[in-house]
């Protein structure tokens, strides 16, 4: 529970931070060239996701260190939620986030900002929850399936972003 | 919850459908649910 609150929190940080780098970015920008911008980063990284291209994204590649743990049974998973749900003090084996990181740094407001933070945090809590108590091995069944799940979730999320108010 | 990896996936496309339809504020947090959930796979 400490642990999906912490990815929720850290979500929301990394999303208000965004906003307030984004809010100096995007004053000069028209509308049509935010978008161009966000639509030239998505081709690429969705060609990414289905394995046709292959480079590098930014990314923290280390595990957060199990030292979080010292600071007790609430606090730490707290803070290894909060890590992990920053997307920057880990391993973030999707390009989506980076795309939807662009968008709330062209587009978002501060509320809606936050409503993306929470989003993020939650789907990386969907994982959790549905690992921990599920009776096969979750992570098999996510490799089996990983196309599909790929298709998925870059169909849902470019839907989305479509239908941003 | 005991959720194959596909049931949460059908669930956001699912979300997102609905959420365009009724109330589209609500596809900032589903953009960052299916970002989020993106990032389920090992490396």
């Amino acid at each position: 529970m400490a642990f999906c609150a912490g990815l929720v929190v850290g979500g929301v940080l990394t999303g208000m931070g965004l906003v307030v780098v984004g809010s100096l970015i995007r004053a000069p920008l028209p509308d049509a060239a935010r978008w161009t911008i966000v639509a030239a980063a998505l081709v690429p990284v969705l060609l990414r996701e289905f394995d046709v291209l292959s480079f590098a994204l930014p990314e923290n590649r280390r595990l957060v260190p199990e030292s979080v743990f010292r600071l007790g049974r609430h606090l730490g998973p707290l803070q290894f939620g909060i890590e992990m749900g920053t997307a920057m003090r880990t391993y973030l084996p999707s390009g989506l986030p980076y795309i939807g990181g662009l968008a709330v740094l062209l587009f978002a407001s501060w509320p809606l900002a936050v409503c993306a933070g929470v989003g993020f945090g939650l789907g990386r809590g969907l994982m959790t929850t549905s690992n921990v108590r599920y009776s096969g091995v979750w992570d098999a069944e996510w490799l089996r399936h990983s196309r599909l799940l790929t298709g998925l979730l870059s169909a849902a999320f470019v839907l989305s972003l479509f239908f941003l108010p | 919850m005991r959720w194959h990896p596909l049931t949460v996936a059908v669930g956001i496309v699912l979300a997102v459908i609905a959420g365009a339809v009724w109330w589209p504020p609500s596809m900032w947090l589903l953009m960052g649910a299916a970002a989020g959930f993106a990032t389920s796979g090992s490396t």
